[in-house]
C-alpha cells in the first residue's frame, strides 16, 4: 500500500519538529547552561561545587587535606562509604582513601606509602582519619 | 594495497577497530599484571587505521534521484557542529561536573591511566581501599586515561566528544548505505546529534564522562553491521559489549540470542565469537577486582561455562531455526542441557558475586522476595514508562516515531530490516524489565536517574530504525521493495 498523502505530511511535520525543536535548544541548553556550569565549577573549585551541600565543615576538611598533605600519601576514612565520601576519594586523588578499621593502629602507611598525618591548627599533630556519614565529612586524629 | 574508495566509511570504521585492538590488549595486559604502555594507545590506532583503509568494503549505493534542496546538508552541517561544539567545549574545559562522571569514571581513568601501575594495583589488589564502581568495565576508563596520558588531562577529555563524531557519522553513512538519498541521510544525522540529552549538562551527556555514549555506540555499531551484514561490524560491537557497562552483559546475551532468527550464520557465529572473546577477556579481570583476596574462581568459572553454552546453544537454537541440521534434536537436547547446568552454576554464582556487592546480582537475589511488593508498584512502571518514551525534552520525537510507526506497519510500505525492529524492541523491554528489577521503594529516583541513561542508550538504534523507513515513505523511489533490499554485499 503506498502512504498517503497525509501520513507523509505528518512524517516531514514531525521530523521539521524534531530537527527544529532540538536545534531551539542547543543555544540555551548546550551553550548557555554549560556557560554558566564550566564558570561555576573553575570558581568554586570541585571540592565546593559538589560538596557545598553537605554539612558544615565538609568542604573545608577535604580542601584542607588536598592542600596540606602530600600527593603521595594514604588518609584513613572511618564510617559510611558512600555519599561525600566518594567525593572525596576523587577530589584527594592521587592520595588514595583506606579504610582505618582495616589498618592497625601503629601501621605508618600501606607498601611503602604513608598516611596522611602533619599538624592541623585546631586538631594538633597526627594521622589524620576522614569521618565519613550521611551529612558530610570531618576530620579528626587516629 | 591503501584503497580510496568510500573513504567517509572506512574513517568510520577506524574508531571500533581502534577501541577493540586496545581494548584487547589493555585487558590481556591487566589480567598479566603489566602495566599498559603510553605507545600502545596510538599504535593501536595506526593499526586501526591501516586495516580500515586496506580491507575491502562495499561501494555506497547509488541513487539516480536525490530529492531536497542542496542548502539542507549544509544546514544539518551547521547544527550538528553547533551540538558537536558545545561537548567539545565542556570537555575541554573541566573534568566531569556531574557526580558520577566525576567520583567514579574521571577518577578510574586516572587510576588506570599508563604509568599508573602501582596505584591502580595497590588500590584494586587489597581489601580496605575505596575504590569506586569497582566491578564495573573499564573500557572507557582505559581509553580516556590513555588519552589524557598522550594529549593532557583537559585534551584527553576529548575523547568522547570525538567518540560522539562517529557515532553521528555512523548513523548517517549507515542511513546512506540502507539506500537513504543523501539528503535524508545528512536530516537523519542531524536528527541524532541534536538529540536533547546527548547535548544536556546532566547525567548521560556527551561530556558528563558517564559511558552512555560509548554504550550507545557499540549497540549502533551491532544494529547497523547486522543490517549491513557486515561480519567486522557485529563481531567488533559483540567484543566491546562486555567492557563498557554491566547491563552491557544483559544485551550482548539477548542480542547475540535473537540473532540467528533475524539474520543469517555468519553473522551469528561472528556476534556470538565477539561476544565470547570479549568476557573472556573481562570477566577474569572482573573477578580479580570484585575478589582482591584472591579467593574466587567464580568469574573464571562463569566465563568457561557461559561463553562455552552461549557457543553450543546459539548453534543449536540457529541450526534448529533453520531446519537444516540432520542431528537437530540431539544439538537441541545438548544445548538445553549445558543450559540448564549453566543456570544451576550460575545461581551460585550470582550469590558470590552478591556477597561482594555487585548490583545487578544484588537485584536478582533479592527479587524473588519482594516480589508482591513489586508486582503492587506496576501501575507506577507503567505511567513511568510511558513518562519515558514521550519524553521531547531529552529524546526528541525518535521514540514517540518508532512507536508510532510500529503500531501503524500494517498500513505502511516498505518496513525496515526486521533485525532492527527486533533490537530495538529488546532494547526497550530490557529498560522496561531494569526498572522491575531495580528496588521498589527507590523506583521514583530509579526513573528520575537511570531510566532515562538506559533509554538514551538506544535512541541511535532507534534512529537507525526511523530514518530509513520515514526516508522510504517519503521518498518511495521506483521500486515498492524492502529498504534493505538495496543494501550493498556483505563485507
Amino acid at each position: 500500500m503506498t502512504p498517503t498523502r497525509t501520513i507523509q505530511r505528518v512524517l516531514v511535520v514531525a521530523i521539521a519538529f524534531h530537527l527544529i525543536f532540538c536545534a531551539s535548544r542547543i543555544p540555551s541548553k548546550a551553550w548557555r547552561k554549560r556557560f554558566q556550569q564550566v564558570d561555576k565549577f573553575r570558581a568554586e573549585g570541585p571540592i565546593r561545587y559538589f560538596l557545598a551541600d553537605y554539612a558544615d565543615g565538609t568542604v573545608e576538611a577535604v580542601e584542607w587535606l588536598a592542600e596540606n598533605t602530600p600527593e603521595r600519601s594514604i588518609v584513613l576514612y572511618r564510617g559510611l562509604a558512600r555519599s561525600a565520601i566518594e567525593l572525596a576519594n576523587a577530589a584527594l586523588y592521587p592520595r588514595l582513601l583506606f579504610d582505618a578499621n582495616a589498618s592497625s593502629s601503629e601501621s605508618t602507611g600501606i607498601s611503602g606509602i604513608p598516611f596522611a598525618s602533619g599538624t592541623h591548627p585546631t586538631l594538633g599533630t597526627g594521622t589524620f582519619v576522614l569521618i565519613s556519614s550521611a551529612e558530610g565529612l570531618r576530620l579528626t586524629l587516629r | 594495497m591503501i584503497r580510496t574508495d568510500a573513504i567517509g566509511w572506512r574513517f568510520t570504521l577506524v574508531l571500533p577497530l581502534w577501541l577493540a585492538l586496545f581494548g584487547l590488549v589493555s585487558h590481556l595486559l591487566l589480567i598479566a599484571g603489566v602495566g599498559i604502555p603510553v605507545v600502545l594507545f596510538p599504535a593501536c590506532l595506526v593499526v586501526a587505521a591501516a586495516v580500515a583503509l586496506r580491507i575491502t568494503v562495499a561501494p555506497e549505493p547509488t541513487r539516480p534521484d536525490e530529492p531536497g534542496p542542496r542548502w539542507l546538508p549544509w544546514v544539518c552541517v551547521a547544527l550538528l557542529a553547533a551540538a558537536v561544539g558545545a561537548v567539545g567545549y565542556g570537555a575541554l574545559a573541566t573534568g566531569p561536573r556531574i557526580w558520577d562522571g566525576f567520583v567514579s569514571w574521571s577518577l578510574r581513568a586516572d587510576l588506570y591511566a599508563p604509568g599508573n601501575e602501582q596505584l591502580a594495583r595497590l588500590s584494586t589488589s587489597r581489601p580496605g581501599f575505596f575504590v569506586h564502581s569497582r566491578s564495573y568495565p573499564l573500557l572507557q576508563p582505559l581509553c580516556v586515561g590513555a588519552s589524557r596520558a598522550l594529549l593532557g588531562a583537559r585534551a584527553g577529555n576529548l575523547f568522547l566528544p570525538l567518540v560522539f563524531v562517529d557515532l553521528i557519522a555512523l548513523v548517517g553513512q549507515s542511513g546512506r548505505r540502507l539506500g537513504m538519498p543523501k539528503s535524508h541521510a545528512w536530516v537523519l544525522a542531524a536528527c541524532f546529534g541534536t538529540t536533547p540529552m546527548w547535548l544536556s549538562t546532566g547525567s548521560g551527556g556527551v561530556d558528563s564522562g558517564y559511558a552512555e555514549l560509548l554504550l550507545g555506540y557499540a549497540l549502533c555499531l551491532f544494529a547497523s553491521g547486522v543490517v549491513l551484514r557486515s561480519l567486522l561490524m557485529v563481531t567488533t560491537a559483540a567484543l566491546l559489549l562486555p567492557w563498557i557497562k554491566p547491563e552491557a552483559l544483559v544485551y550482548g546475551t539477548v542480542l547475540c540470542t535473537t540473532l540467528p532468527f533475524v539474520a543469517d550464520r555468519r553473522l551469528h557465529l561472528a556476534a556470538t565469537a565477539g561476544f565470547a572473546a570479549g568476557l573472556i577477556a573481562w570477566l577474569p579481570l572482573a573477578d580479580q577486582l570484585l575478589d582482591p583476596t584472591g579467593s574466587g574462581s567464580s568469574a573464571y568459572l562463569l566465563a568457561a561455562i557461559a561463553s562455552s553454552t552461549f557457543v553450543v546453544v546459539q548453534g543449536a537454537v540457529s541450526e534448529w531455526h533453520r531446519r537444516s541440521h540432520p542431528n537437530t534434536r540431539a544439538i537441541v537436547l545438548v544445548a538445553v542441557t549445558l543450559l540448564v547446568v549453566t543456570v544451576v552454576v550460575a545461581s551460585f554464582v550470582l550469590h558470590d558475586l552478591a556477597a561482594h556487592g555487585h548490583p545487578l546480582a544484588v537485584a536478582l537475589v533479592g527479587l524473588p522476595s519482594s516480589l508482591p511488593e513489586r508486582l503492587a508498584k506496576i501501575p507506577q512502571l507503567i505511567l513511568g514508562y510511558l513518562q519515558g518514551f514521550t519524553f521531547v525534552r531529552k529524546y526528541g520525537l525518535v521514540y514517540i516515531l518508532a512507536i508510532a510507526l510500529l503500531v501503524l506497519r500494517r498500513r505502511l510500505t516498505r518496513p525496515p530490516d526486521p533485525a532492527l525492529l527486533v533490537f530495538l524492541g529488546t532494547g526497550i523491554v530490557l529498560t522496561c524489565l531494569a526498572m522491575f528489577v531495580v528496588p521498589p521503594e527507590n523506583l521514583a529516583h530509579e526513573f528520575e536517574s537511570r531510566y532515562d541513561r538506559l533509554l538514551l542508550q538506544w535512541t541511535a538504534v532507534a534512529w537507525l530504525m526511523v530514518g530509513p523507513w520515514v526516508s522510504a515513505l517519503l521518498h518511495p523511489g521506483p521500486n515498492a521493495e524492502p529498504i534493505w533490499a538495496n543494501r550493498p554485499p556483505a563485507a
